[in-house]
């Protein structure tokens, strides 16, 4: 059979392919990354996409995380110097009650109890990056304000709406206490019941007076102390949940760099075989080129 | 009895096929690197013998044709072959571009988002994600914002490139066509010439030539053969759509059908628009038809599906919160009322952060029960039945899986195609071997004959000195 003359042709097409090979796998050598267009590997870069974005929506969750935490420990803490402040008045309103201190006394008992009772209402006003903590959904309205009566009624400003965040994984972690539910409005309450005895003591009031109104306080500082049991469960669960989203995130990576990564060793063989290979085809075609023909041999 | 005339007869005629046959040689190896060149052998045919008493005496050799080595079979289907492969390339080449359009892959691991439609839309739901926080912090409902115009200006964007890639490719078509007439032109021509120089027999070359004209024909354009009498060469698109007959050619018009480069046919009784027949119908024009008139559309309306529900669904929930002001959340995207255009047409409609509703009605600023309920849009089917997530994937996943099968589909019609040319050319391509081979052969013919020539002159002298006193020579 009459072979193909121009078959030298052919194999130049076949150094051009081995050439474009060499490209690939020097750009995935270089880039460090296997799939370069998505026709490369679309499986891979559908994949790599998907993890992405969730690594993504983790890494914006870690970071919703971190400021809610600031700013729960904040509101925490202030609960916490509540119940301080509340437990040194009613250790003072007790021993106002006991029937043993004059008028003098009792009085200083009263300017005492009458600081604790600012502090608190200004512990209630806690606000974190001008947002009042307690204030329900109206952050930007301070909540607590004491009313002109005697005793002044507790004027609470804010509303009871409750705020949740979403973790990734779809669960709802309340992230606020309203005012209202923890420090009482109106006549009820921890701020009412240090003004009923702020009041007791600077009219004199009596022992029983008195003692019901630390009933009253104790009562209150309850409330506090359970309202902030939940924001304390909050605070656990958005950790636990910002340190699975950390752990999480770790694997998915691991798993992206899976899914793309170029595997060095393999490319770097493949490089190699191609570069034999293209250089032989080279050589190959120079030496066909070299050929005479027979008309060269033509007396 | 034979003579010394006839054998002088018979050695004159070799000299005059060796010389025709030295020719077709000459030729053969002038046009060695000719494209569409079919070589051509000598053939030789012995003289009809003359019978002389019973005796049968050979009457010489002439050169009665000079036959070009070509397999019309072969060459058709290099040219059905060709018509599939580049059909398959145009494609190819074309949809490579759209998908740059969407190529952002991660480059690194701990790198930046590579920016695409879907890195795009997480990062707008991280930022409603982040604003759940704290609803009132005008950074974070800035960081909203941005992210939405982003995005849009991202859907913008590709719409636009996607508009771009139409329109080259609308050029390209024009391009194609003003290819494809001249060579209609030069076949009808040549039919005509070949009718009257070789009506029965194989043109030799001029049938190179309208064997060549046909290949680069069959690259742009399917098209089917039909040989006629007196060697003619019907041609049609595969549609059926006459393209020459005889010595006439009926040149392909273009014109704008609705924003797009339409082709029609002119050919009486076959004219009309041939666009929608020769999407399937082979050559460049079919790539490229196919690829303006399905691949295309199709992925635009992939991206204005996704722009439009979640402009949509974004906007609904945002207009059942209340801004930070308290007022009934607005529009937060403008959208066209159809999927049709959303993606070239999205914007953003709110320039102040505050009118982010990211409250729900009847509470406060700082509540946030919208922008969770926002921010769970991401969580929920509201593409095309999946998640925008979901949908983004499957859309690259489907582009990135065309192109790569276009890709394995042009190899390998590539590969059968190398392999008809390589037959065709082991039979038609010259050999400078076997011309050099040939040479020394008709050389040596003709030399021999030369020189049988000159014997017979001295035999013709010896006879014509018969008995002389003084010999003539």
């Amino acid at each position: 059979m009459r072979i193909d003359p121009n078959f030298v042709q052919g194999l130049v097409s076949a150094v051009n392919q081995t050439q474009a090979n060499e490209q690939k796998y020097t750009n995935e050598i270089s880039t460090g990354v296997s799939v370069n267009s998505l026709s490369d590997n679309p499986a891979a870069a559908s994949q790599d996409f998907l993890l992405r974005t969730e690594i993504s929506a983790n890494d914006s969750f870690i970071q919703s995380a971190n400021t809610l935490t600031s700013q729960m420990q904040v509101a925490d803490t202030a609960l916490g110097s509540v119940v301080t402040q509340v437990t040194s008045a009613i250790s003072l309103a007790t021993e106002g009650a006991n029937g043993t201190l004059n008028a003098s006394n009792l009085q200083s008992i009263a300017n005492q109890i009458s600081g604790i009772r600012d502090e608190v209402v200004s512990l209630a006003n806690s606000s974190y990056q001008g947002q009042y903590l307690f204030a329900g959904s109206k952050s930007q309205t301070q909540p607590f304000a004491l009313g002109t009566g005697t005793p002044p009624a507790v004027i609470y400003s804010g509303d009871t709406t409750l705020s949740y965040t979403m973790t990734p994984n779809g669960q709802q972690i309340q992230m606020n206490l309203p005012g209202s539910s923890l420090f009482g409005s109106g006549s009820t309450g921890v701020i009412a019941a240090l003004n009923n005895l702020i009041n007791d003591f600077n009219t004199g009031a009596s022992s029983a007076t008195v003692t019901t109104d630390i009933a009253s306080l104790t009562s209150g500082m309850s409330t506090v102390t359970q309202q902030r049991v939940i924001l304390d469960n909050s605070l656990n669960r958005l950790q636990a949940s910002s340190t699975y989203a950390q752990s999480q995130t770790t694997q998915l990576q691991a798993a992206q760099n899976a899914v793309i990564q170029a595997n060095p060793t393999q490319l770097a063989t493949l490089l190699s075989q191609t570069q034999t290979q293209n250089t032989s085809l080279i050589d190959m075609i120079a030496s066909l080129d070299a050929q005479p023909t027979l008309f060269s041999r033509l007396n | 009895m034979a003579t010394i005339n006839s054998a002088l007869q018979i050695m004159a005629g070799a000299l005059n096929a060796d010389q025709a046959a030295l020719n077709v040689t000459a030729n053969n190896t002038a046009n060695a690197s000719t494209p569409g060149y079919t070589r051509q052998v000598a053939v030789f045919q012995a003289n009809d013998p003359v019978t002389i008493n019973g005796i049968s005496y050979g009457q010489g050799v002439q050169m009665v044709a000079a036959q070009s080595q070509r397999n019309l079979i072969l060459n058709a289907n290099i040219d059905q072959q060709q018509q599939q492969q580049q059909a398959t390339q145009a494609q190819y080449t074309a949809m490579q571009q759209v998908q740059d359009i969407f190529n952002q892959v991660t480059t690194s691991t701990s790198g930046p988002s590579p920016g695409s439609l879907g890195d795009l839309t997480t990062n707008f739901f991280n930022a409603i994600n982040q604003l759940e926080t704290s609803p009132t912090n005008t950074a974070l409902r800035q960081s909203v914002l941005s992210a939405a115009n982003t995005l849009a200006g991202q859907f913008n964007s590709s719409a636009a490139q996607l508009t771009a890639q139409t329109n080259g490719l609308n050029q390209q078509v024009i391009g194609t066509v003003n290819q494809i007439n001249p060579l209609l032109n030069s076949i009808a021509q040549l039919n005509q010439q070949i009718s009257s120089a070789s009506p029965t027999a194989d043109a030799g070359l001029l049938e190179n030539q309208r064997q060549y004209d046909l290949q680069q024909l069959s690259q742009y354009i399917g098209i089917n053969t039909i040989k006629t009498e007196n060697n003619g060469l019907t041609v049609t698109t595969t549609s059926g759509a006459l393209l020459v007959s005889e010595g006439k050619s009926f040149d392909l018009t273009t014109g704008n059908v609705s924003g797009n480069v339409h082709i029609f046919a002119t050919a009486s009784g076959s004219s009309g628009d041939i666009t929608t027949a020769q999407a399937s119908g082979g050559g460049q024009l079919a790539g490229l038809l196919t690829t303006r008139d399905q691949s295309i559309p199709a992925v635009q309306n992939s991206i204005d599906t996704m722009a439009y529900n979640l402009a949509t669904q974004v906007n609904t929930v945002q207009m059942a919160g209340v801004d930070q002001n308290g007022n009934p959340g607005l529009a937060l995207f403008n959208i066209p009322a159809t999927v049709t255009g959303s993606a070239a047409g999205i914007s953003v409609a709110i320039t102040n952060p505050a009118q982010i509703a990211a409250a729900a009605i009847g509470t406060g600023p700082g509540d946030n029960a919208n922008a969770v309920a926002m921010a769970n849009l991401a969580n929920q089917s509201i593409i095309g039945g999946q998640t925008p997530t979901d949908f983004y994937a499957s859309f690259i996943s489907n582009l990135g899986s065309q192109v790569s099968g276009l890709n394995t589909l042009n190899t390998a019609q590539q590969a059968s195609l190398t392999q008809l040319q390589n037959q065709q050319s082991a039979l038609s391509s010259v050999s400078l071997n076997e011309e050099a081979a040939n040479l020394q052969t008709y050389e040596q013919a003709y030399q021999s004959a030369a020189q049988f020539y000159s014997v017979l002159q001295t035999v013709v002298i010896s006879a014509l000195n018969l008995g002389m006193q003084t010999p003539v020579g």
